[in-house]
């Protein structure tokens, strides 16, 4: 009796099957560093445009105070090409840029690269210890809270959690500033340091200050998603034959790691744009702080810079949480050979 | 009703959720009613408020008429806070409008059209979404002197693509539903399928997500302005005010730590108006 | 001695009540099953049947909380019973198999670890080495006929009936004296069910278990269980061997659930009904509950609920009036002489229809052909293509190749109109406008579907929504309410109101009575029959649900694949089918 198959609905497991898996994840994440090189690419000529759309005479932007001879004038015209097409300024640029030279700061001629590299460590370091901060105490925070849901511990979280969130970097900052650092002076209130230690010593309260923000976020979400997934069909019947409880959350955790990663990836980006808060608040050295001087001077090619690198910094993130979905959903990656 | 499955809750723990919902509820919307109302009559109650007086200048709090002390421009700090609550909370309740407006329309568009549209929409809102809010506000503001209002403008631009998303999201979720399928079947015009059918069933997502657009724009405006964007020295802001009185952090600390505590407590009231809104709505729903 | 030790290893629960913020949903239940007998717990949707599951095994959801006592493998638990109890039971004594295959399994994880976590968790303290728990691994899926491939794979990659077995094997490996299967083969198609549930079955005598399954499938129950439970809303109304209560029911609602299932060997003029609806659980009534829907409800029956009772030959009945079995009154047979009338204009050509998602193909070069005035029903399982099919007539998605013909003219994006084909879904509960009142649903879709005929030759009568209402049998009231106010078979009353604003030429049912209670499902195939007659409709039904098509489909098309497999009238592929798969399709309804 010839019976159409109601069995599996792909095929059984073998080497082709794994080959066509590879090629159709090899695919996408071309497709997605593909997309980011656009959007990046995008936002180049955006960045690139600032100097020309910013109100006020060109020339004056790129000379900044220093007087301008009609020599100086025509030199500079010649040097960022100021005659020739838009699309070919921008190419120059873009080739300029692309080779490491990144200009000078018009304030004190000082390279941006040097600049840069000065400061970019204090601003990594912040972020990273912000981050860490952040995700080793919320993610239990979390789960702990949806595993209790509706008790008391789950209660004290949810709120405490909420008033986290509602405070922003520099008000918690300046709260936190003035309790540890002046009146019971465990911190030191501003600055960055010398030598590692030191710096992490002097980094702690910023660190601190910018996790308490985002940390709301990711236990507010781990919670919502592991909620979700206690509740699913899953659980029960993990329950039902037996299953420790720890087994049962491990389960729940695994499926629900998806959303709280993406929530980390936002986090991560936040944080890149949020830190200038907390430098202006305990005035460190970052980042952050020499792209709101590099503002206010009007200092084109830092500023420039700067804006390109925070936002690659975010594609990245982006790039990042969405290939680490191939990698954690065997189902998201079985689907893309259909 | 959250299960509470790993502990076996028995009935009571629910009811007596029940029983504590209004007072939260209630509590949000007195704090909101006040700074609403000093956001209207500060400037009626406290005519004088950023009025310099330096001879009463950095009075610790507890002086003589001036409860938690003056800045250093002899300003009382109660009086220029309660005056600061309009700058501090109209224009967010603007970006959180306008950013609703605009998020609600393209995210209809992109959710119910799909194809073509959906895919350049969602190309430039991820465009958007790459531009980190403060940075943009603080380079765009200062290389092109923004004011209140124009910081207002972009800061609807940037919290627009999560509204966005957000609405799109839930449209999709709708769309594939029978009802809507059947509103398709009788030829009814998109229009009316996207405003009378979709929207009207995205309601309670679009509440929630004002809501917390609010409070979040509030905390990036009072970002903005401590950062010196749109708001010049002095004035009666909370931000401002916050960054205003970091010279004088160590004889009167209120001076910095006044408004900050209200930013909290404010942008706090409205978060968890959000979220007892969010779960009478889960509780309220039959099938 | 004998007996008492058989009487210690009874599976037994004693007053079972479950109790919630709104009431009482469960009241009084008892039953003792001796281990190696199947008890089949029946009933609709409202009936507890689910609570009652999960009330045995200690995982009701907060806020509803049990009493009563249960005994089983020689331990007693009085109810609620601590977690840490409930903690030692759960597995070894008990094990609760859920209804949906599709969400039981944890999607990210392979099969065989799941099935691996039970035996860890049976092994308690004891480690055991990882080559001894996959050789008992495979020794699981071998028992449920399943390959050691699917040890390495993830729920997504099976199909349901592949997915149940790796639930039964995972819940099994706890090796339970009690098996409770909560609706195990509802959301497989019939012949999965068959194998299925003789697995089930099998295993069943294999391990020495008690069994209890859960089912609104009287049919099903009565091909597995000996003793049988009869629910309606919370309470028990009959109970007893299975071959007596569901033979020759005692109880008034066992016989009307007997009556409104759809026999597949002849068509009824109108198939039996029980008017009215389920009370909502929690839903306070004076009397009987089933007072108000019975057609024997006498005045006491309306102030004291009967007490469950034995009556003759081993059985408990609650009722007050029925004592003995119910003799019913044979419904009319349509006699069926029906031959498709050629001459009459095809309002549906389809021909050579073929579509793929994907890569995958759903339709394959599929003709089929509908006159006017014709039932025509399309049968298949799920995959099949049929519910493709049936959204390309109506215009809900493009096929690739081929083309749809309406009265001649192939139908396009473009020449469209919301009176040429309309559509009853499937799930009543998504299917309104949830913020929209019934009347204004209708009136809407009586103002959009108008418009489009206007201008033309022909238009439609002026309906009100209230006579649109009318025809499916609600009051004008009803104009007022908003969906979550109605019953699942009063909303798709609504539905098809609505599908019947437009006058439209063709009407699709796709699974339109698939997710109603069997006696709801008997209320609408009539309201379908009625109208019909009425409006001279021509209906295209889609099922996978051979019995149902029977009652109303004059012709009838088989779909397997993508493909027509065979077609024809119905009451002549059905009895004598040409079609290998036709009769697999059919042996595997046949209880």
């Amino acid at each position: 009796m010839t019976v159409p198959a109601a069995g599996a609905t792909s095929p059984a497991p073998g080497p082709a099957r794994a080959r066509s898996t590879a090629a159709a994840v090899a695919r996408l994440v071309a497709w997605r560093v593909a997309g980011a090189v656009v959007l990046l690419a995008v936002i180049s000529v955006l960045v690139f445009l600032l100097t020309y759309l910013t109100p006020g005479n060109i020339i004056k932007n790129i000379t900044g105070i220093r007087p301008a001879s009609p020599k100086l004038v025509a030199a500079l015209r010649r040097e960022y090409g100021l005659n020739e097409p838009l699309v070919t300024q921008y190419l120059h640029w873009l080739g300029r840029f692309v080779q490491g030279n990144f200009g000078r700061s018009i304030e004190d001629q000082t390279s941006v690269a040097q600049l840069f590299s000065e400061r970019v460590g204090v601003t990594l370091l912040l972020c990273g210890l912000a981050f860490a901060l952040a995700v080793l105490v919320s993610v239990p925070l979390g789960v702990m809270a949806a595993a209790r849901a509706g008790g008391l511990i789950d209660r004290l979280i949810s709120v405490g959690s909420v008033v986290s969130l509602s405070a922003p970097a520099f008000a918690a900052g300046l709260i936190l500033l003035y309790v540890f650092s002046y009146y019971l002076p465990w911190f030191p209130s501003s600055g960055a340091g010398q030598g590692f230690l030191d710096t992490l010593y002097h980094l702690t309260l910023p660190a601190i200050t910018l996790a308490v923000g985002v940390g709301a976020y990711i236990v507010r979400l781990t919670r919502t998603a592991m909620v979700r997934e206690l509740q699913s069909d899953y659980v029960t019947f993990a329950r039902a034959r037996g299953l420790r409880d720890r087994r049962v959350l491990a389960t729940a955790l695994r499926n629900g790691i998806i959303p709280v990663i993406t929530t980390m990836g936002l986090v991560l980006s936040y944080l890149v744009g949020a830190t200038i808060l907390v430098e202006t608040v305990f005035t460190l050295p970052g980042l952050g702080l020499l792209l709101q001087s590099s503002v206010v001077f009007k200092d084109f090619p830092v500023v420039q810079f700067l804006a390109l690198f925070f936002a690659a910094v975010i594609v990245l993130v982006t790039l990042a949480v969405d290939l680490s979905y191939l990698a954690l959903d065997p189902n998201w990656r079985r689907q893309l050979t259909r | 009703m959250t299960a509470d499955v790993l502990t076996s809750v028995a009935a009571p723990a629910a009811n007596a959720r029940k029983r504590r919902r209004p007072v939260t509820l209630v509590t949000c919307l007195i704090i909101l009613g006040l700074a609403l109302f000093a956001a209207l009559f500060g400037h009626l109650v406290f005519p004088n408020a950023t009025q310099v007086n330096i001879l009463q200048a950095k009075l610790p709090p507890g002086s003589p008429g001036h409860l938690l002390g003056t800045d250093e421009l002899g300003r009382d700090v109660f009086a220029i806070s309660v005056a600061g609550a309009a700058s501090t909370l109209v224009g967010p309740l603007i970006v959180a409008g306008g950013a609703m407006i605009v998020g609600t329309f393209f995210g209809l568009l992109a959710g119910f059209r799909q194809g073509p549209t959906d895919f350049v929409l969602s190309r430039i809102t991820d465009l958007l979404l790459a531009l980190p809010v403060i940075l943009l506000g603080v380079v765009v503001a200062g290389l092109f002197g923004a004011s209140y209002w124009w910081t207002t403008l972009l800061l609807i631009v940037t919290f627009a693509p999560y509204d966005i998303r957000i609405v799109r999201s839930g449209v999709i979720e709708q769309v594939t539903k029978p009802y809507v399928e059947a509103a398709r079947l009788l030829h009814l015009s998109s229009w009316r399928i996207m405003f009378r059918h979709l929207l009207v069933n995205l309601w309670p997502l679009e509440r929630t997500n004002f809501l917390l657009n609010y409070a979040n724009a509030i905390i990036a405006m009072s970002a903005l302005s401590f950062l010196g964007v749109g708001v010049q020295e002095g004035t009666a802001n909370w931000g401002r005010q916050l960054i205003d009185g970091e010279q004088v952090l160590f004889s009167n600390p209120l001076v910095s730590i006044t408004p900050a505590v209200l930013i909290v407590v404010v942008a706090c009231a409205v978060n968890l108006l959000a979220d007892a809104l969010n779960s009478r709505e889960g509780k309220g729903r039959g099938r | 001695m004998k007996l008492a030790e058989q009487a210690r290893e009874d599976v037994r629960a004693d007053d079972l009540i479950v109790a919630g913020p709104a009431g009482q949903i469960v009241r009084n239940l008892s039953f003792s099953i001796p281990l190696g007998q199947t008890l089949g717990i029946v009933g609709e949707s409202g009936s507890g049947k689910s609570l009652t599951a999960k009330a045995v095994s200690g995982l009701l959801p907060a806020g509803l909380h049990a009493t009563g006592s249960v005994v089983i493998a020689g331990t007693k638990v009085v109810l609620p019973g601590s977690a840490a109890a409930w903690q030692r039971l759960r597995g070894p004594a008990v094990t609760l198999l859920l209804q949906d295959p599709f969400t039981s399994l944890s999607p990210m994880h392979r099969c065989g670890d799941q099935i691996a976590w039970t035996l860890r968790a049976k092994a308690r303290n004891s480690r055991l080495p990882r080559a001894e728990i996959q050789a008992q691994v495979m020794q699981h899926l071998e028992e449920v006929n399943l390959p050691a491939t699917v040890a390495r794979q993830y729920p997504g990659e099976l199909s349901g009936g592949m997915r149940q077995r790796v639930a039964i094997a995972a819940a099994l490996a706890a090796s339970p004296r009690l098996l409770i299967a909560d609706e195990p083969t509802t959301a497989l198609d019939a012949p999965n069910q068959r194998d299925v549930l003789d697995l089930l079955a099998g295993l069943q005598r294999e391990h020495g278990m008690a069994m209890v399954v859960i089912s609104h499938d009287l049919g099903l129950v009565r091909g597995v269980a000996d003793q049988v439970l009869v629910m309606y809303a919370g309470s028990v109304v009959e109970q007893g061997p299975t071959a007596a209560v569901l033979g020759t029911p005692v109880h008034p609602y066992t016989a009307g659930l007997r009556a409104s299932d759809p026999p597949m060997d002849r068509r009824l003029e109108r198939l039996v009904v029980i008017p009215g609806r389920v009370p909502e659980p929690g839903e306070q009534t004076t009397g009987c509950r089933f007072a108000a829907r019975c057609l024997f409800a006498a005045d006491a029956c309306r102030v004291a609920e009967p007490p469950l009772e034995p009556v003759a030959d081993g059985r408990l009945v609650a009722c007050f009036v029925s004592r003995g079995p119910i003799t019913e009154v044979a419904p009319a047979v349509v006699d069926e002489r029906w031959e498709r009338d050629t001459s009459v204009q095809a309002v549906i050509e389809v021909r050579d229809l073929t579509k793929a998602f994907g890569g995958r193909p759903a339709l394959r070069e599929v003709s089929i052909e509908i006159r006017e005035g014709e039932s025509v029903g399309i049968v298949g399982e799920s995959g099949s293509g049929k519910t493709t099919l049936a959204r390309c007539i109506a215009g809900l998605e493009r096929q690739d190749n081929g083309q749809i013909l309406f009265r001649g003219t192939p139908l396009t994006r473009h020449n469209r109109t919301a009176s040429q084909v309309q559509v009853v879904f499937q799930d009543p509960y998504s299917a309104l406008n949830p913020r929209l009142r019934v009347g204004a649903a209708l009136s809407e879709a009586l103002r959009g579907g108008t418009a489009a005929r206007r201008g033309t030759t022909q238009e439609p009568p002026r309906r009100t929504a209230s006579e649109l209402l009318e025809m499916v049998g609600l009051p004008a009231a009803f104009a007022r309410r908003y969906p979550a106010e109605l019953s699942g078979g009063e909303r798709q009353r609504v539905a098809i109101a609505r599908s019947l604003a437009p006058a439209p030429d063709l009407l699709i049912c796709d699974e339109s009575v698939s997710a109603l209670d069997v006696s709801v499902q008997a209320q609408i195939l009539n309201l379908l029959g009625d109208l019909r007659r009425e409006l001279g409709l021509t209906i295209l039904f889609i099922s996978h649900d051979l019995a149902v098509v029977r009652q109303i489909s004059d012709a009838i098309y088989i779909i397997s694949g993508g493909r027509i497999v065979e077609s024809g009238l119905t009451r002549k592929v059905l009895r004598t089918p040409q079609q290998d798969y036709t009769r697999h399709l059919i042996s595997a309804v046949a209880h």
